[in-house]
């Protein structure tokens, strides 16, 4: 009883701790979003050629 | 005796300085050119040396470069829009960096070469040349890549027309934007924890589209006295070809533009005397509505015009009908649309003193007059619309 008790235990922390790190991984690739989204370094161009006569 | 040197002095002269009869402009029916490599850069300031008025590239972002070194297996026939669409596919969403761009480089060789190098151009046309036109073809065989027409008829001119080579010198042609590109908010500095309400700010667009119009009308021209030596022509004696890059006009964006075209005839003495027969300068300008994006201004060819002006300060009767010289780019960083139907740019770079000043050059056509960059000569001119 006191084994199954224990599992459960460490069953229930583990959890949390996945928990915990699954914010902090979602928090961290939040805020790089947020930053790369302010501040792009890049673009495109297309060209269009027309013959104009 | 001396009415009768000064009288035959300036017959002589005179045959000097007008254009020979059946010198003609004729826009080609095909003109194949070697596009190496398309490059966007940002203009950081004009140099003013012996080369003259050149801008200086910055910030360069290639948005088109040949498969091959080769170019030969480069060639690019201007007068088609298939070819140029297939360039526009190869030069689609190109990445590039966040920034603000006003000059394209056109590079006609590969990288490897310098001016000392030469390449090979494609030229096909007719034209009729004379009073009584006498009509002409682009041969591919013959030395001087032109020859008469037989039966002498524009549709058998037309039939019998080939591409003929013509040598070219190595060289890359740069070409001003009127109004820059900004890809992005460069001036905009990155917010390291942007507000909800920064979101809403005005950006310039990260995705834009360049649109560049190859305009061959008048590219080419025909001189019944080509000599060796002639940049960009064929013959060394005789009836010859002689051809141009095209005007390249590019604008932002993707609007469908008409194009206004004029051709323009001078008088040093005035409006009264400008004789349209010897219009000797044409002036392209792609409009978008009412408003105008660029402009173009290149040399004009007729079996009476006079010749391209040279010497801007002579007085000689020879030169009261030749205007600025055209023979240089348009300064399209001096172009100014101002908003009455009227644009204002300047011909040839800062020490081309012998380039006109136009201010409030109309849309509509008419008379007008203009300076020379050195401010010392004016000049009156008729634009007569196309």
């Amino acid at each position: 009883m006191k084994r199954r008790e224990n599992v459960a235990f460490a069953f229930i922390v583990l959890s949390l701790a996945l928990a915990v790190a699954s914010f902090a991984v979602m928090s961290c690739g939040k805020s790089d979003t947020a930053a790369t989204a302010a501040s792009p370094t890049t673009g495109t161009v297309s060209l269009n050629l027309k013959v104009g006569n | 005796m001396k009415l009768l040197i000064l009288a035959t002095l300036a017959v002589l002269l005179s045959s000097v300085a007008w254009a020979a009869t059946g010198e003609v402009s004729f826009t080609p029916t095909g003109f194949k050119f070697p596009i190496m490599k398309i490059t966007m850069s940002k203009n950081s300031g004009f140099t003013s040396d012996a080369m003259g008025h050149q801008p200086t590239a910055t910030n360069d972002q290639v948005l088109y470069t040949c498969a091959s070194t080769d170019e030969s297996q480069c060639l690019v026939d201007l007068t088609s829009q298939d070819a140029l669409d297939a360039i526009s596919a190869k030069a689609k969403g190109v990445s590039v960096a966040v920034g603000s761009y006003d000059m394209l480089t056109l590079a006609t060789c590969a990288d490897t070469k310098t001016g000392a190098n030469t390449i090979s151009v494609w030229l096909k046309g007719f034209f009729g040349a004379g009073a009584t036109p006498t009509y002409f073809y682009t041969d591919p065989v013959g030395t001087n890549g032109v020859v008469a027409a037989s039966p002498d008829t524009s549709v058998a001119a037309k039939a019998a027309a080939g591409f003929t080579e013509i040598s070219w010198g190595c060289g890359t042609k740069i070409i001003l934007l009127a109004s820059p590109l900004v890809v992005g908010d460069p001036s905009a500095a990155p917010s390291p924890s942007p507000s909800p309400s920064s979101t809403a700010e005005a950006t310039t667009a990260l995705d834009q589209t360049l649109t560049v119009i190859v305009d061959n009308t008048n590219l080419a021209n025909s001189i019944p006295n080509t000599s060796s030596g002639m940049g960009g022509c064929k013959g060394s004696t005789g009836r010859g070809l002689c051809v141009n890059i095209p005007a390249l006009l590019p604008y932002v964006g993707t609007a469908t533009v008409s194009t206004k075209r004029y051709l323009l005839s001078h008088s040093n003495v005035s409006v009264a005397a400008i004789d349209d027969a010897k219009a000797n300068a044409q002036v392209i300008v792609p409009m978008a509505g009412t408003t105008a994006l660029t402009v173009f201004a290149g040399p004009y060819y007729s079996e009476t015009s006079v010749a391209n002006g040279a010497n801007v300060t002579s007085t000689a009767l020879q030169s009261n009908f030749q205007g600025p010289t055209y023979n240089t780019s348009t300064d399209v960083s001096s172009f100014v649309d101002n908003g009455d139907d009227t644009i204002s740019f300047k011909q040839g770079g800062s020490l081309d003193s012998n380039g006109g000043v136009f201010t409030n050059f109309s849309l509509a056509g008419g008379t007008n007059s203009l300076t020379s960059r050195d401010g010392t000569v004016t000049w009156y001119y008729h634009a007569v619309k196309q």
